[in-house]
């Protein structure tokens, strides 16, 4: 599969959002700058690198694929350390590794890292994978929350407003994503 | 997350938007219950250690070493797994090893502050209970309504009643109307109470 | 309170979790080794039901293949568990030196119309095989099928090779 191929089938029928259930939680869900969004891309795809090809070449010829997530922890801090190294050398404050904040971008990041990691084994499609499906994420967030600005206008019964009106907007969304999957791709492996 | 435009207390409603990535791939009973004892663990581990560990060593320490405990206790569970059925660890330990970043377990990972913040996270830990049951609960929903039965074997579910509830646009759905109708619920109680 | 007594617990508590790191470290080991003993069984046993001896496994996860069950004096078999929305189809397949299908036996009973058909466009693929009459569902499977017997191909291309060089 090209690149392109690739990049399209993560942003829609293995997107990550509606796949592993990422629903943003709509306070900045789909809201990216420029240079935040270059740096989740490129997070993600040294987060899919990083614990890919630990996953294959480090801890499943020794059965030790349980040890995953601490693999992915010490990842975690260790990246972490290293920011809040820079960003302190460059005299800018950082925010702490438990600010709630940074919980959904570290989940996010795992779930991609997971998802690629168990389809690609090669380094560059670990690295484009993980960039593509970090995009494709970031993509269907702002679908979600166009279509959740569009609700707004609407007369929606006042159970369904709010975060279920967001749920069955998702539902949606995965019933068109699922449509591309099983049409076009079906399954990707390479 | 807020559940509604914040007129709904927002506390256990919102860990159960947070659990969604177990509840998409929970679509049987076997998975779920897999799921909500994995959850349920971490859960644990990670609430229990950001309350008992001594509040001297800070809370980026607390939280690290609570992440950790949380991760460790996931790593166990999934070797039990393994050694249950290989073929249920195999469709599930990418899920399993999520539990340990969804939301509610990072949040329980944050040592509390004060007093009142202790006593709230000790509430919490209880409701872990609560959510791994609904994990395990939504599986066999999710599994009755896609094939019509429900099978405690991992990979002997057959039949076909709507597909749909398989998928993740069923568990959006069943979300969402979940949601719904526990609005409707606390509208209710509180509408008889004043 | 003390700076040092900071330090101190925190090395403490650090030098349990590894300790600890290291238990969960030798338990997934075994629970892996315990498991490639069930799944060498449970793939030889598909193949030849009256199977006796040692089997190797060998965990692959590539695509849909799962791993190899490699048996002195027999063909490689492979461990297929494909995924689709509702369910996932197993097979044991063993394979010639090329990587064609010799033979494949579903695992378990294979339920729903998916498993049905994905066995039957997996034996209609073997040599030798009878083509396979058509179904509606063949259209959304095909992908899923192609890749597997290629990565088959390749895997067993890359083993033959191997072996070779040895």
């Amino acid at each position: 599969m090209s690149v392109i191929g690739l990049v399209f089938y993560l942003t829609l029928g293995g997107n990550v959002m509606v796949q592993w259930g990422l629903i943003p939680s709509g306070k900045k869900g789909g809201a990216f700058s420029a240079s935040s969004l270059v740096a989740f891309l490129a997070a993600a795809a040294l987060a899919s690198l990083a614990h890919g090809l630990a996953f294959r070449y480090l801890l499943s010829p020794w059965g030790l694929e349980s040890l995953a997530p601490i693999l992915f922890s010490a990842l975690l801090f260790g990246a972490f350390a290293a920011l809040k190294a820079l960003r302190t050398a460059l005299g800018k404050p950082s925010r702490p590794l438990h600010d709630e904040g940074l919980f959904p971008t570290t989940l996010v990041l795992y779930a991609v890292a997971l998802s690629i990691g168990s389809r690609f084994s090669s380094t560059w499609l670990l690295l484009v994978g993980g960039a593509a499906a970090a995009l494709g994420y970031v993509a269907a967030t702002g679908f979600l929350e166009a279509i959740m600005e569009r609700l707004e206008l609407e007369r929606v019964p006042e159970p369904f407003r709010g975060a279920p009106l967001r749920f069955l907007s998702a539902a949606l969304m995965a019933l068109a994503f699922a449509g591309v999957d099983a049409g076009f791709f079906s399954r990707l492996s390479i | 997350m807020t559940i509604d435009d914040g007129r709904v207390p927002a506390g256990p409603l919102a860990s159960i938007a947070g659990l969604a990535p177990l509840l998409v791939f929970s679509n049987s009973l076997s998975l779920g219950v897999a799921l909500g004892i994995a959850f349920f663990l971490a859960y644990s581990a990670a609430g229990a250690m950001a309350l008992l560990l001594p509040a001297r060593l800070g809370r980026p320490a607390v939280f690290a070493f609570s992440l950790t405990g949380a991760a460790v206790v996931a790593s166990l569970t999934a070797s039990a797994l393994r050694l249950f059925d290989p073929f249920l660890f195999e469709a599930a330990y990418g899920r399993v090893f999520l539990s340990v970043f969804t939301l509610p377990v990072l949040r329980a990972c944050v040592m509390p502050e004060t007093v009142s913040d202790r006593e709230r996270a000790i509430e919490s830990l209880l409701w872990g209970v609560g959510y791994a049951f609904l994990t395990a609960v939504t599986g066999a929903v999710r599994q009755f309504l896609a094939t019509g039965a429900v099978s405690t074997r991992f990979g002997a579910e057959h039949g076909s009643l709507l597909p749909i509830f398989a998928q993740p646009a069923g568990a959006f759905i069943l979300i969402a109307l979940a949601a719904a109708a526990f609005k409707v619920v606390i509208k209710a109680v509180r509408g008889s109470e004043s | 309170m003390d700076v040092s007594d900071k330090t101190r617990d925190t090395w403490i508590l650090a030098a349990a979790m590894a300790l600890i790191v290291a238990a969960s470290g030798f338990a997934s080991a075994y629970a892996s080794g315990q498991a490639a003993r069930q799944l060498a069984k449970a793939a030889s046993e598909a193949l030849v039901p009256s199977a006796r001896g040692e089997a190797d496994w060998t965990t692959l996860r590539e695509g849909s293949v799962l791993g190899r069950v490699d048996k002195r004096g027999e063909p490689a078999a492979y461990l297929v568990v494909a995924r689709y929305p509702d369910g996932e189809f197993r097979a044991a397949a063993s394979v010639d030196g090329d990587g064609s299908i010799l033979d494949l036996r579903p695992l378990g009973d294979s339920g729903d119309a998916y498993s049905k058909r994905l066995a039957a466009l997996f034996s209609g693929a073997g040599k030798g095989a009878a083509r396979a009459d058509a179904s509606t569902l063949d259209a959304s499977l095909k992908a899923l099928v192609t890749d597997t017997l290629e990565t088959l191909a390749a895997l067993e291309r890359g083993r033959t090779e191997a072996e070779d060089d040895d």
